[in-house]
């Protein structure tokens, strides 16, 4: 299981993991159209901040899923093979459950249009996600863990 | 006839049903495994079957599972079957068949009871009428789908959880929808005055009549046998073309006391007994979903939650215990969540702050949003987050784990508030990810 984790002690809260996430979920994947003509998505990683602490936190793909135990869609399931948490976006209904039942915070609303719940989906597509690809301090990194 | 044996029988093919199928095989036993139902359908999201009536969710959205569910875990479907005689001697069942077909006995080792709930319907003349319906099965609400284009007033009686979804649905589609209730405020269970209020409001904004402190004492038809109106405690008369009648569910036992599995007292809401493990009071006989008790996080007694995650995750660990695994359903409580006309609300636990000493309650009420958190001795004990709900799962998180939020208790209803907040121990802990169910 692919997860990233966040080094407290360089991360400065600059936020970019934000931006570039929010730019690889918009429609043109254009950091300028994202932000200029699109309605940018919400972020699906939270940079929190408390005086020189910070770091950013998404989905860890729990071993034990609650959001996906919760949802009442049946729109989040676990990949058996990957044991990556993944959302079917298509069924996602829009009733927050998950986000009720998330004890890290981590799934949030997108009312952009159809209300849709989001979360991170580890960038299908990309070697790397984006947010830890472009975090300036390599804040972010990647571990295999079992599960 | 047919005689089978397999060596779990699990009866619902809903939350509950499912999850128990998903644990079986989690904790990876290969044995064989019947599911029944006397609904003739493929597994389907419950909760979603007013969202057809609206018609932002369409037949192939409301699979709870892939079509390939039953074959790739190795399940033997009896879809259209009724399970009775009960009979733990034998450890057997008979399926009656729901519209034809042949009938079969199974025999079990282990058996799941997930048969859910049924509607509570008032004894009241004119409920047979054409055109009043409960809310709760696929089949009713593809009837009321059928009708949209014959009503044009619509009634809804109750306006709990079902209720209000089902009055949501048809204002997208009817000219005039009222929601009668007979409390002072809609969703009362799981809210408080200010959250509801917030509601109703988007109700109203909505087009939705909200008829509050009444009920309905009459129900009229026409001739031809169809419902024409109904007349309000008050006096007043409501002309409508589709009554659906929502004042909640009840759980549906009948297969349990068939067999002489206990249930709890009818004041305690009549459910199947149940241990945190799922077990009923029968060897080898578990049970959970809206037809069982459940133990509450939050009070920490046995009680009805009939919601979605509850039965689900109720089912996963009763599959994991008949498995052989030993867990414990401690993931439940009074938790909902909803959304009307883009009017998002969450609430968990007490969402009244109890009149007894050590609870207090904080609010946060800023223009369209509001927060309320109640507290006993600082350990979060119920909370309500309307119109914003980023979120509010760690609060559910920490009222799981009963964190003190001594320390943190001013940062609770900030904008910022989020899991840096925690203590150093509580933060690293709930930045990992959840490996155990318990
Ligand atoms: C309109 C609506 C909206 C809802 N919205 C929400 C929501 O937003 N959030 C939430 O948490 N919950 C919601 N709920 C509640 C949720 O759907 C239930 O808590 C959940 O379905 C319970 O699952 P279960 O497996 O216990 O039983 P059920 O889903 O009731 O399934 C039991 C199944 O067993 C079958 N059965 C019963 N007895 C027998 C028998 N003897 N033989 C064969 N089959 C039998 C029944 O026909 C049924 O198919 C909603 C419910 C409705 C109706």
């Amino acid at each position: 299981m692919k997860r990233i984790y966040a080094k407290e002690d360089v991360c400065i809260g600059c936020h970019l993991c934000e931006i570039h996430c929010q730019v690889e979920h918009s429609s043109s994947r254009n950091i300028i159209k994202t932000f200029k003509t699109e309605q940018p998505p919400p972020p699906r990683i939270m940079v929190q901040e408390e005086g020189p602490v910070s770091f950013a936190l998404q989905c860890r793909h729990c071993p034990e899923p609650y959001c996906a135990y919760a949802c009442i869609a049946g729109a989040i399931y676990q990949d058996q093979a990957t044991g990556e948490v993944i959302q079917d976006r298509e069924k996602c209904i829009g009733c927050w459950t998950c986000v009720l039942s998330c004890t890290k915070g981590a799934i949030r609303p997108d009312v952009r249009g159809p209300r849709k719940a989001a979360k991170c989906d580890l960038c299908p597509g990309r070697e790397v996600p984006a947010c830890v690809e472009m975090c300036p301090n390599d804040a972010l990194y990647i571990l295999e863990e079992d599960p | 006839m047919a005689t089978k044996k397999f060596d779990y029988l699990i009866v619902g093919n809903s939350a509950g049903g499912i999850g128990c199928v998903e644990g079986i095989r989690r904790a990876g036993q290969k044995g064989s495994i019947a599911v029944v139902s006397d609904e003739d359908c493929h597994t389907y999201a419950r909760p979603l079957i007013t969202h057809l009536i609206e018609g932002d969710v369409e037949m192939k959205g409301m699979d709870f599972r892939p079509r390939n569910f039953y074959g790739s875990f190795g399940v033997e479907p009896f879809l259209g079957y009724r399970a009775e005689g009960l009979d733990l001697e034998k450890r057997s069942v008979r399926l009656r068949p729901t519209n034809g077909g042949t009938r079969h006995t199974l025999r079990f080792d282990r058996l799941l009871i997930a048969t859910g709930g049924k509607p509570f319907i008032p004894p009241m003349a004119g409920l047979d009428l054409d055109g009043v319906t409960p809310m709760i099965t696929l089949k009713q609400s593809l009837d009321v789908r059928g009708r949209l284009g014959r009503v044009r007033r619509a009634v809804v009686l109750g306006a709990g959880l079902i209720g209000t979804k089902t009055a949501e649905a048809l204002a997208h589609r009817v000219e005039s929808v009222s929601m009668v209730e007979l409390a002072d405020r809609i969703l009362s269970p799981v809210t408080d005055p200010v959250s509801s209020a917030m509601a109703t409001e988007s109700f109203r904004n909505n087009g939705v009549e909200v008829l509050l402190n009444t009920t309905i004492e009459e129900v009229r038809g026409d001739a031809r046998g169809r419902v024409k109106e109904v007349k309000l405690k008050d006096g007043s008369v409501l002309p409508c073309d589709l009554l659906v009648i929502a004042i909640g569910v009840r759980p549906r036992t009948e297969l349990a006391e068939e067999g002489g599995v206990a249930l709890v007292s009818m004041k305690l809401g009549g459910g199947i007994e149940v241990d945190v493990k799922m077990r009923t009071s029968a060897e080898g006989v578990y049970a959970c979903g809206d037809c069982a008790h459940a133990h509450d996080f939050v009070t920490g007694g046995m009680r009805l939650l009939p919601l979605w995650p509850n039965a689900y995750i109720g089912g996963r660990i009763a599959g994991l215990n008949m498995a052989g695994a030993e867990h414990s359903h401690r993931w439940a409580t009074n938790m909902n969540s909803v959304d009307f006309f883009g009017f998002p609300m969450v609430s968990a636990g007490f969402t009244l702050k109890p009149e007894k000493k050590g609870y207090e309650e904080i609010v946060r009420h800023e223009g369209g949003q509001y927060a309320k958190i109640v507290l006993k001795d600082d350990v979060i004990q119920g909370l309500i987050m309307a119109g914003h709900v980023d979120r509010a799962g760690i609060y559910l998180g920490l009222m799981r784990e009963k964190v003190k939020t001594t320390s943190f208790k001013e940062q609770l209803l900030t904008d910022e508030f989020a899991v840096v907040h925690l203590p150093a121990e509580v933060k690293e802990r709930i930045k990992q990810p959840i490996t155990e169910i318990e």
